[in-house]
């Protein structure tokens, strides 16, 4: 694919090679997690080849450590060859400790020139990453403050979802609009004792049609604006695209940005392989073809078709491999070139990588080996990794999660079972067991130790006792565990039954934030404030938006109550100046008309402003909500002269006439709706009149 | 590319591909003739080859790449033997049989040679191709008569034209099994709504048995015929032809004569394996999904086939193979690349 010779339709694709965390520790030592093979081929291959199929033309790949090897891989991967330049892999600094950092490092670089996809390098996906592009930068035509569209996986309905999800260490809960796919709120799926999961009533209210979305996967994939790094540059402390669109959504008003979400299903398989789980569940996928197009014939090079020998059941052999005829394939195995299976061998589930040599009568299933190890014969292996030549002698039984690392030999006659991480012995920062039963486990012939990460040793002298404070609590410094072993909560059943459930605003109401009554007090001294002193409006609007932020009240519920408080002003003023003295504060309706018509002239600057000067039917509807429930809440003194203060809005044009119609077609939610309808009816009846008269 | 680009080559016919292979492969013919004076026969018979091989290297399923290219290589084959006279041409023929033990030295012809006379027989081959449709439903139309019951299966380019021509003189009745999981039988049945003679309904796949007592004539396509008879066509293909064979139905199926290819049935043949999401969209990760785009029918289920060249009984295709192919290029595979006979 050439470079289009317009710098505008330039598509750049940034690939983050590094975790920044160390769970892989031990394995990825020697070897980047970018570079682990995944059905024989380097996982980043599976980024970019999405990438080079999403016609992306430049592609950027950030890492930390394991420079060398990852640019000697780019220069020799088939993948790079389908873009128009070569990738270019950028080493951070050592102090770039996050992909916040990488993105101020980007920033500095100043090589993004376009909207760009980014992209972990562990990825593996089959979406269509055009078609997202194509949506981004439609979307940005339409609202050019869309600053980047946040790509998901939904695990409810399609393919093998539900195991997906429970290898996953979190899932989300995301409400958006459901028709701009505008984000609303996005956080981590935690439900309470009762079952119950907390929404932001902001949220909810805020737009028209929501939809909810539950057991969302973070993919760490999104098609960033150019104004993505810069933001990252001001906001110096944001460490991930979650802080990212954490704080977009907080201070939405601020700057006026916005999150797109676009959430993936259906045929369309997205995962990171973030743990040993999922690396052993993406495997499987990918063997079972639910990648397709993305298969291992397809990834393996130019000779895609001739290299690998597809037999019934997903069995890939190279060609290049021999295999005894009577070792039994049963499914799904995959077989790479130079590899050697013995007599009698029953595969199941596993990937033999390229020069392994596995031994007479071997029973291997769920295993992946990689390139270079070694079986003998008699061995029984089952749910475990064996890394670059490791070897495994005569008769050992390894099942249950255990992963061999680079170099290790165990045997002959080892037994471990259950989440065993072996080392090569005589690191000593690895802080290898030496205990004699382990050694015999191990075997008389063997060059390894058991490993032990700094988390299992906090969480040995922790104990059991504090199991609820554990290391999860402090995100930073945890060294997380290889195979993601705190699976997700049981009530990933709960969630996925709770799928797509549409809810319109205002239904389901949560309980009312402790916040926003602190907020209503505040708004009220502000505004009795300026009242005294005679403040000119803007100094108003900032100490408005200071307590705003304060108390982090969504700007839609702002309008709402400050429409709220300066309709009810004069009885709010009233009961505040009174409330020592514990009386009943009674204002005739004409008092508080001709009280709040002065308020509402005095302000009506404030109100503009907020209101982006009553210029769409929709602010006027909040603000004739808000009226609403105003009158609804105190009935005395406003229901009286509810006709005359909606007369009043006419007049002054702060509602239109069309606002006021179908404010009124609402229903209303309070019981005492009802009444207010019927005393506004005759102007309501008037306005109809008004409107056929014209037509 | 893979995504966009796969439907997008599924566009083009078959004798499309075909003749977008021999005009790919005159012209590097051409301008190999041109630019290296000193090039043989054997060397342009090498390099079709190679093509031949790169063919089943991108695509091991698209049999009518290789096919085309074993077309130009009996072209290059016959004409040199053609130059090297009259001993040579005895020897071609006996080379058939069994005991033949000096092979022909295609090295001695020079390329330069060959040139009117190749580029002649490939124009030749070209129209044959270009024309190969339109013979096709000329010989497919004949088989269905007035009133009958057609079953067919998802969307071919080729049955619908045949049906189309045959509605050009009879009525006829049209069943069309939708062909799962793609449904392509949905569009066929567009195709065949807007021909006034044709009655056209469409049915699943499961009801092929039960319609099929009624059926006179099954008429479908392949994606490739072995030469034993067996096919490799549309997933569903082998259900319908053992459901047609219980009923005794006769089945046609139509494939212009480049489908053809040298190799047997097996069922360890390429095959395309699709995502199993398409199939099935519960959550069942105990389950064991496969989804075959294609069916490898066994041989024997198939009564006659319909080429351009005319009716084809299934035992008379190796004639069909023979006439078509050189006995030494049937085999093309990527360890034979570089040596060449």
């Amino acid at each position: 694919m050439s470079k289009p010779a317009d710098e505008k339709d330039l598509v750049q694709a940034v690939v983050l090679a590094d975790s920044f965390n160390s769970r892989f520790a031990p394995v990825a030592r020697s070897l980047p997690r970018a570079l682990f093979p995944l059905a024989g081929v380097p996982l980043i291959d599976y980024a970019l080849n999405c990438l080079a199929d999403a016609g992306v033309h430049e592609c950027i790949v950030y890492c930390r450590s394991h420079y060398k090897s990852l640019a000697s891989h780019l220069a020799s991967s088939p993948q790079s060859k389908r873009f128009a330049t070569p990738p270019v892999v950028r080493k951070c600094p050592p102090t770039v400790s996050s992909l916040g950092d990488a993105m101020r490092d980007l920033d500095q670089s100043r090589l993004i020139k376009n909207d760009f996809i980014l992209a972990p390098a562990d990825l593996v996906t089959n979406a269509n990453l055009a078609e997202l592009l194509a949506e981004h930068k439609r979307r940005r035509v339409k609202d050019a403050n869309c600053l980047l569209t946040l790509v998901m996986r939904s695990t409810t309905g399609g393919f093998n979802a539900s195991a997906l999800m429970q290898a996953q260490e979190r899932s989300f809960i995301a409400v958006s609009n459901a028709d701009t796919g505008c984000l609303r709120m996005l956080s981590p799926a935690a439900m309470d004792k009762l079952g119950r999961i907390r929404l932001e009533r902001a949220a909810l209210l805020s737009c028209g049609r929501s939809r909810l979305w539950t057991g969302l996967i973070d993919l760490g994939l999104a098609v960033c604006s150019v104004h993505v790094p810069p933001r990252f540059t001001d906001e110096f402390d944001y460490r991930s695209l979650d802080d990212l669109v954490r704080g977009v959504l907080e201070h939405e008003e601020i700057l006026g940005h916005t999150v797109s979400l676009h959430v993936l299903g259906g045929q369309e398989y997205a995962c990171r392989v973030s743990n040993m789980n999922l690396y052993a569940l993406v495997t499987r996928h990918l063997l079972d073809n639910w990648v397709y197009p993305m298969t291992p014939a397809s990834m393996s090079g130019s000779r895609a078709a001739t290299e690998h020998q597809v037999r019934q059941r997903n069995v890939y052999v190279s060609r290049l491999a021999s295999v005894h005829r009577s070792a039994r394939l049963e499914k799904s195995v995959l077989i790479g070139p130079g590899a050697q299976v013995g007599s009698g061998c029953h595969l199941v589930n596993c990937v033999i990588g390229s020069n392994c040599r596995v031994g007479d009568r071997t029973r291997l299933s769920d295993c992946y080996l990689w390139p270079g190890a070694v079986v003998s014969s008699d061995c029984n292996i089952s749910r475990s990794l064996l890394c670059h030549n490791s070897t495994v002698l005569d008769d050992s039984q390894l099942t249950d999660r255990c992963v061999l690392t680079h170099g290790v030999r165990v045997g002959p006659s080892a037994v471990l079972t259950n989440f065993r991480l072996i080392v090569r012995s005589g690191r000593s920062e690895d802080s290898a067991s030496t205990d004699e039963e382990v050694k015999q486990q191990l075997g008389k012939d063997s060059n390894a130790a058991v490993y032990k990460s700094a988390y299992s040793d906090r969480r040995d002298e922790a104990g059991d006792s504090d199991a609820d404070s554990g290391p999860e609590n402090d995100e930073d410094s945890v060294e997380l565990e290889i195979w993601q072993t705190t699976l997700m909560a049981d009530n990933v059943e709960y969630l996925s039954s709770e799928s797509d459930s549409s809810s319109e605003a205002g239904n389901e109401v949560p309980p009312a934030e402790v916040g926003e009554d602190h907020f209503k007090r505040e708004l009220l001294d502000v505004l009795q404030r300026a009242e005294q002193d005679k403040h000119p409006v803007d100094t108003m609007v900032v100490e408005i938006n200071s307590i705003k932020h304060a108390f982090c009240v969504h700007i839609d519920r702002l309008k709402a109550i400050l429409a709220y408080t300066i309709l009810l002003y004069p009885l709010l003023k009233c009961e505040k100046d009174d409330e020592s003295e514990d009386c009943q504060v009674e204002i005739t309706p004409a008092e508080h008309f001709s009280q709040v018509k002065d308020c509402l002239e005095n302000w009506k600057p404030l109100l503009k402003h907020y209101f982006n000067g009553f210029s769409s039917q929709d602010e006027s509807l909040i603000f004739l909500r808000s009226f609403e429930d105003a009158c609804c809440d105190r009935p005395q003194p406003l229901m009286k002269c509810a006709l005359v203060l909606l007369r009043y809005f006419y007049d002054t044009d702060l509602c239109e006439e069309a606002a006021i119609l179908s404010w009124n077609s609402e229903e209303g939610s309070h019981p005492n709706a009802g009444e207010l309808r019927q005393c506004v009816a005759r102007m309501i009846q008037w306005l109809q009149e008004a409107s056929e008269e014209s037509d | 590319m893979q995504q966009q680009q796969q439907p997008a080559a599924k566009e083009l016919h078959s004798n499309q591909l075909a003749m977008q292979v021999v005009r790919r492969l005159s012209k590097r013919l051409q301008k190999r003739q041109q630019a290296e004076s000193g090039a043989t026969a054997a060397d342009l018979i090498q390099m079709v080859r190679h093509e031949a091989v790169a063919c089943a290297g991108r695509d091991p399923v698209d049999a009518v790449s290789q096919n085309a290219c074993r077309r130009v290589l009996k072209i290059l084959r016959e004409e040199a033997v053609h130059s090297l006279g009259a001993s040579a041409q005895l020897l071609s023929s006996l080379q058939n049989n069994l005991f033949s033990e000096r092979p022909i030295d295609y090295s001695q012809v020079k390329a330069d040679s060959l040139r009117d006379a190749v580029s002649a027989a490939i124009k030749e081959l070209s129209l044959e191709l270009e024309t190969s449709l339109d013979d096709l439903r000329s010989h497919g139309a004949a088989h269905i008569g007035e009133n009958e019951v057609v079953l067919t299966l998802g969307y071919s380019h080729s049955v619908a034209r045949v049906l189309q021509t045959a509605a050009a003189t009879r009525k006829f009745q049209a069943i069309v099994c939708d062909s799962g999981p793609n449904f392509s039988g949905s569009r066929m049945l567009q195709l065949l709504k807007t021909v006034p003679q044709i009655d056209a309904s469409l049915i699943t796949d499961a009801h092929a048995f039960a319609v099929m007592s009624r059926v006179h004539r099954c008429l479908l396509s392949a994606q490739t015929v072995f030469a034993d008879g067996g096919l490799r066509a549309e997933c569903g293909t082998h259900g319908l032809l053992l459901a047609a064979k219980r009923h005794s139905v006769p089945v046609l199926v139509c494939t212009p004569a480049h489908k053809l290819a040298p190799a047997y049935h097996s069922v360890e043949r390429a095959n395309v394996y699709l995502n199993p999401a398409c199939l099935l969209e519960e959550n069942l990760s105990f389950a064991e999904v496969h989804c075959p785009k294609y069916d490898l029918v066994p041989p024997g289920l198939v009564t006659l086939f319909v080429t351009n060249l005319g009716g084809l009984a299934p035992a008379h295709l190796h004639r069909c193979l023979a006439e078509q192919y050189h006995q030494d290029d049937y085999s093309i595979d990527a360890g034979e690349a570089d040596g060449d006979a």
